[in-house]
């Protein structure tokens, strides 16, 4: 059995989740969709911004939401989890980004999410496993 | 807080400065009493010695006369061997301007030489002082009109006694008060410089001898001569009184203080004038010379901490927008690798199609950053050729197509060619820059719209975007190095732009920034046109 296959196999008996996925970065956004559709997981949303997430989760209900920290001029990530867990449309939030400050990564667990730091890909399809 | 402390700083300075001055001053003063004190007491010795010298000549005038009154007069009116003896004392000093008189126990004169007036035998002699001699102790009388002469005098009195050696009155010897007076004579070769007046004094305070001839014979007008005695110090003058206790007399010196310490004060008070302006010039020069300095070391501060900050924001900027190529790379590179089996072959292809994107952004972005160092060191190469632009927009566009294929990019090109001298490689550069910022700008329903068209002599190159268009602000600073589109997101080192500039105008041209008529912001790139080798240009 070769690596990609046992991959695969796995992938058929991972759960799949319903995904909404926000981040200003187009190509961000495209990658993590391609990846985690490979992955068995359903993307139900997209969004570029904090509030277009906001909407997409109050319409979409997904099981989980992965956005981005900074996204100008609007909400940023830890804003979006909040207003999202408060309305409890989403059950599990991952913070997914490059910026490393101890804080960011502090407010999140704060708020119950999941800080993913943007990187090899596999620690995000982790993350969506414990899930 | 730092303007504060260099303001302190300062003060401080100027504080230590003033206080040097301070201690210079103070040190100058505490000289100038000393040396104050030291001429009074040089002064008060040579008054004292005059006194002295007084007091020995008056002791020595008694002792002469004792000898002389030895033998007893009869001290009776008009008494011939009382006259004779007298004549014989006048005979001793024929040039003498006062003569001798006789009064008995009662004070009433009974003999004498020179009466300005025979009648005043028989009279009383007034003259104050004469009671005590009468009643036995010698003594010099106080200035007073003379009997013997029309001027003041003052007259040694000596006691007499009859044979029995019973007080019988009393021999009164008058000199006269006067600026001419033999004893007179000896104070007024005093030396008056500077207004000092050597003066003797009665025991009234009338003047009986001075170098200051005007006060011979009238009360001295000396609010300090009390009856102190040594320096005193007041009413703009210096007096200095010693006693001469044999006469009953004082002697008194007196001296504006300007002159008697002009010596001595005015060098001094120039010097403290001198010292004084020099520490206010040296305290002012200091304040101005050290808030120039500070202001300076502040500005320098800051601008080496907005350098810092620069370049820490640069290296962040740098660092965060490489990471994101990197990571799409390798992130579109492992997706293929770990699902390569259960991906459609599209899929594989749009995979390693990002995976390129990303791979070319990096290297976009590298060069970039590699590119604004040369421009500032003034080496950005060029190497220049003659090249038809429309290819090289051409391929600008067909690559920014590829690399963003769900943009709208509409290129439209004019249909002869257009011949310009130049790098093609670093024009591309341009092109690619102007295209990467209007698909940041622009969203994906909106088209970014390309033009290469010819304007006499020049070639035109336009690229506009749908986006939001530039603020005032954004096209005055938008060629400036680190400056940062505010589109969809803000992304890039915000030097693409800076060094497309330096391209264009290291080949001549210009590239200006403004916004459309029906929106979106538009670059517009002019090229002087070169004669191509087969045809002129204009043809």
């Amino acid at each position: 059995m070769t690596i990609s296959s046992a991959t695969d196999m796995l992938a058929l008996t991972r759960k799949s989740l319903r995904v909404v996925v926000a981040d200003n970065d187009a190509s961000v956004i495209e990658l993590v969709t391609t990846d985690l559709a490979l992955e068995g997981h359903n993307i139900v949303a997209t969004a570029l911004t904090g509030e277009q997430a906001v909407v997409l989760c109050r319409q979409h209900r997904p099981d989980v939401l992965i956005v981005d920290f900074r996204m100008p001029p609007g909400l940023n990530g830890l804003e979006t989890i909040r207003r999202v867990l408060a309305e409890k449309t989403v059950a599990t939030c991952i913070l997914y980004t490059n910026y490393r400050a101890p804080h960011i990564a502090a407010d999140a667990r704060r708020l119950g999410a999941t800080y993913v730091r943007k990187g090899p890909l596999r620690t995000l399809r982790a993350a969506l496993r414990t899930d | 807080m730092k303007r504060h402390k260099d303001l302190l700083a300062v003060v401080l300075a100027v504080a230590a400065v003033c206080g040097i001055g301070g201690l210079v001053v103070a040190t100058v003063l505490n000289a100038q009493n000393a040396g104050r004190h030291r001429l009074g007491q040089v002064q008060v010795a040579q008054v004292q010695e005059l006194a002295r010298s007084m007091d020995t000549r008056a002791q020595q005038a008694f002792d002469a006369f004792a000898g002389v009154l030895s033998t007893p007069y009869h001290v009776t009116a008009k008494d011939g061997q009382d006259a004779a003896r007298l004549q014989a004392l006048q005979a001793l000093n024929p040039k003498a301007t006062t003569g001798y008189v006789l009064v008995n126990k009662d004070g009433v004169v009974v003999n004498g030489t020179l009466l300005r007036d025979p009648a005043s035998i028989g009279q009383k002699l007034d003259r104050p002082g004469l009671a005590t001699v009468l009643a036995g102790k010698a003594a010099f009388l106080p200035v007073a009109p003379g009997i013997t002469t029309t001027l003041p005098t003052i007259a040694l009195a000596y006691p007499l006694k009859s044979a029995s050696g019973a007080l019988n009155g009393a021999f009164v010897y008058e000199s006269e008060v006067s600026p001419t007076s033999q004893f007179n004579a000896e104070v007024a070769t005093l030396a008056g410089s500077g207004h000092a007046k050597f003066s003797f004094v009665d025991g009234n305070g009338v003047v009986l001898a001075s170098n200051n001839s005007v006060a011979i014979g009238h009360k001295l007008s000396e609010p300090l001569l009390g009856t102190r005695t040594g320096l005193l110090r007041g009413n703009g003058e210096v007096v200095v009184v010693e006693a001469v206790p044999n006469a009953g007399w004082r002697a008194v010196f007196q001296q504006p203080v300007r002159n008697f310490e002009g010596s001595l004060t005015s060098p001094l008070h120039s010097a403290l004038i001198y010292v004084a302006l020099l520490t206010i010039i040296i305290a002012g020069l200091l304040a101005v010379v050290l808030l120039r300095r500070l202001a300076r070391s502040r500005e320098e501060q800051r601008r080496l901490a907005q350098l810092s900050a620069d370049r820490e924001e640069f290296i962040s900027i740098v660092s965060h927008e490489l990471r994101t190529p990197v990571s799409g790379l390798m992130g579109f590179l492992q997706t293929a690798l770990d699902h390569w089996d259960g991906m459609e072959d599209s899929e594989r292809r749009r995979a390693v199609a990002r995976a390129y994107a990303n791979a070319s952004r990096l290297y976009s972005l590298s060069r970039d950053v590699l590119d604004s160092s040369s421009v500032e060191s003034g080496q950005l190469s060029y190497t220049k050729d003659l090249f038809d632009l429309r290819e090289v927009v051409l391929t600008a566009v067909t690559a920014a197509q590829d690399l963003h294929p769900d943009n709208i990019v509409n290129y439209e090109s004019t249909e002869r060619p257009l011949w310009v001298t130049g790098d093609p490689e670093r024009l591309q550069q341009v092109v690619n820059n102007l295209l990467d910022n209007a698909l940041k700008s622009t969203p994906p329903d909106g088209p970014v719209v390309v033009d290469l068209t010819a304007e006499d002599d020049t070639a035109v190159i336009t690229v506009r975007d749908s986006g939001p268009g530039l603020s005032g602000e954004d096209l005055d600073r938008a060629f400036d190095k680190f400056v940062r589109g505010r589109g969809r997101r803000t992304v890039g080192t915000g030097l693409g732009l800076y060094i497309s500039r330096r391209i264009v105008e290291a080949h001549n041209g210009t590239i200006t920034a403004g916004n459309a008529p029906s929106g979106g912001a538009v670059f517009r790139v002019e090229l002087g046109m070169t004669s191509s080798p087969a045809e002129p240009v204009g043809a």
